[in-house]
């Protein structure tokens, strides 16, 4: 400066121009040096990127095995050739990384890229072979372990080219993210062939356990019809144990006095006595051979046996109904069906019972028996335009006509069946039942039996 | 079975019995013995009270009747009168029960359908 102002002095423009080119200049290269190596940054990125890529494709050519056509043989040397181009493109791309002077976190990538390309390699045969079991599942699970590690180490890699090139690092991070995509599909492809598999397990499972469910539903139903089927038939015997001990019991042991008495009296020569009572005895014994049709009716019909249910259902509501004012109509036409026993004779008594309510409750009606086929089911109604009843009316109210119906429910739900009421106060009385039809073989075999005794 | 004062001369009968077929041929072949029958009671509360009442030599009792059975209608009329027979009659023959008549002081125990002379004997021997 003191030259200049001596001397014959530059011009001071020119040399703060001068200066500001040089600067200028100098900027430029420095920008022009470290545009160059951000360049250089992001396309070893991108070639990085390019790595993650073609490795997860190299992990991933062995699954095409699986959709490609052909045998295993065919397949295998189109995979192989596949499988070495890609590990040969992965090489070279790092080979070059490494010439241009590479970040140190390059140098670690080597190790865990070589074990994801030898797990891709020994999964060929695997995938091949295309078969779902533990070994396929060690395979899958060692690629994945391996793709991990090598994607991670890559990731490193790419990072530090980052910090080199800050510019670059948005990149880096989309790289970073389309390989974590991939990896992410990659397992999705696996997981959805083990999740396929579970699901149909899954599903075999839960089918099972339906089953299961129903076949213990089922059990249970059995068990508390075997139940109730032993009570009623345990409440039946202590019922004719006390019919007989009342009836049959009582009658015939004054028939033995009775006899007694008449030998005194023939001893003591009192003849016309002695007639009298033979008279009394006669007709006791009478009475008590009545009483015991009755039980025995009660038991079980013999008209059942004699002819079928039509005929027993008719000659019931004649016997129940017999010098009441009741008209009755049975409609057992459309029935015309064997059932088991035990089914005959529940609809026999649910009728019966039913009708007696009849001529006690509503002595001037006009009533129906209907027994009809309903799908596979048996339909029997009993219907009367009777005074009705209050549903709701409390047991102790009813002088006990609510345990025949209660009785009779039970009955009727004991053998699989189902009983319904529908009554109210003035609209009559509706019972009806639905029961399950057994085969023709279960009443052709007792008619059978009967026709052999 | 043990046998009371009133062991020889059980000449007033009670009959204490539900059925009335049995009750009625009862009461005419204890009678047709020579008997006075008193009674006859229908049920175990009615036996009580004919007891206490007429104060028989003994008592024909059945077992299974309405309300109060034999059992404990025999349990409360010796309590009131140890001395009066107890003749237990009924269409059971259970030892169980046998035994429970004994055990209360019966003096005997017949189902029926026994011949008329046990019965006899069973109130005067």
């Amino acid at each position: 400066m003191c030259f200049a102002a001596k001397g014959q002095p530059m011009s001071r423009t020119k040399l703060v121009l001068g200066i500001a080119l040089l600067l200028g200049l100098s900027a430029s290269a420095a920008l022009v040096g470290l545009e160059r190596r951000a360049a250089a940054s992001r396309a070893a990125q991108v070639s990085l990127a390019n790595v993650s890529t073609e490795l997860t494709q190299l992990v991933l050519v062995p699954l095409a095995a699986t959709a490609m056509p052909g045998t295993p043989a065919q397949k295998r040397p189109v995979l192989e050739s596949t499988l070495r181009a890609q590990e040969q493109a992965i090489r070279s791309t790092l080979d070059r990384l490494k010439r241009a002077s590479p970040p140190a976190q390059l140098g670690e990538v080597g190790k865990p890229l070589d074990a994801a390309m030898a797990a891709a390699n020994a999964g060929l045969p695997v995938w091949l072979a295309n078969k779902q079991g533990p070994t396929t599942i060690k395979v899958l699970n060692r690629q994945g372990a391996t793709l991990s590690a090598a994607l991670q180490s890559l990731g490193d890699a790419n990072h530090a080219y980052g910090s080199r090139a800050s510019a670059s690092q948005i990149e880096a991070l989309s790289g970073s993210a389309a390989v974590v995509a991939l990896l992410l599909g990659a397992f999705g492809f696996f997981y959805r062939r083990s999740e396929a598999s579970r699901r149909r397990m899954n599903d075999q499972g839960v089918t099972l356990r339906s089953a299961l469910g129903e076949l213990e539903a089922v059990q249970a139903d059995r068990a508390l019809l075997l139940q109730r089927t032993v009570e009623i038939a345990e409440h039946e015997r202590i019922r004719v144990a006390a019919d007989l001990h009342d009836g049959p019991i009582q009658r015939l042991t004054a028939v033995t006095l009775g006899f007694d008495l008449l030998s005194n009296k023939l001893k003591r020569g009192e003849h016309e006595q002695a007639l009298t009572l033979v008279e009394e005895i006669r007709e006791s014994l009478a009475e008590e051979t009545v009483s015991l049709r009755r039980l025995m009716t009660e038991l079980r019909p013999p008209i059942l046996d004699a002819r079928h249910l039509g005929a027993a259902l008719q000659d019931c509501a004649l016997q129940v109904l017999d010098g009441s004012a009741v008209r009755c109509e049975v409609d057992v036409t459309r029935a015309s069906i064997h059932l088991s026993p035990e089914l005959e004779t529940v609809v026999y008594r649910v009728v019966r019972e039913a009708l007696v309510n009849v001529r006690k409750h509503a002595p001037n009606a006009h009533a129906s028996v209907t027994l009809e086929p309903l799908g596979d089911l048996l339909r029997l109604a009993i219907v009367d335009d009777g005074p009705g009843f209050d549903e709701n009316t409390p047991l102790g109210h009813t002088n006990g006509a609510r345990y025949g119906l209660i009785g009779m429910r039970e009955r009727v739900e004991s053998v699989g069946g189902t009983w319904s009421l529908a009554t109210a106060p003035g609209a009559g009385t509706r019972i009806e039942i639905t029961l399950p039809r057994r085969l023709r073989v279960v009443a052709a075999s007792r008619e059978s039996a009967g026709l052999a005794a | 079975m043990t046998a009371g004062p009133k062991a020889e001369k059980a000449r007033r009968v009670l009959v204490v019995d539900d059925d009335d077929t049995f009750r009625r041929m009862l009461v005419a072949v204890l009678a047709d013995e020579g008997f006075e029958v008193l009674g006859p009671a229908t049920d175990g509360l009615e036996g009580v009270a004919l007891a206490h009442a007429l104060r028989p030599d003994a008592i024909v009792l059945d077992i299974r009747m309405p309300g109060l059975d034999g059992l404990a209608a025999g349990r409360k009329i010796r309590d009131a009168d140890p001395a009066v027979r107890l003749v237990f009659l009924s269409a059971y023959n259970d030892k169980t029960l046998q035994r429970e008549a004994e055990a209360l002081g019966a003096h005997d125990f017949l189902v029926k359908g026994c011949r008329l002379s046990e019965l006899v004997d069973a109130l005067v021997r």
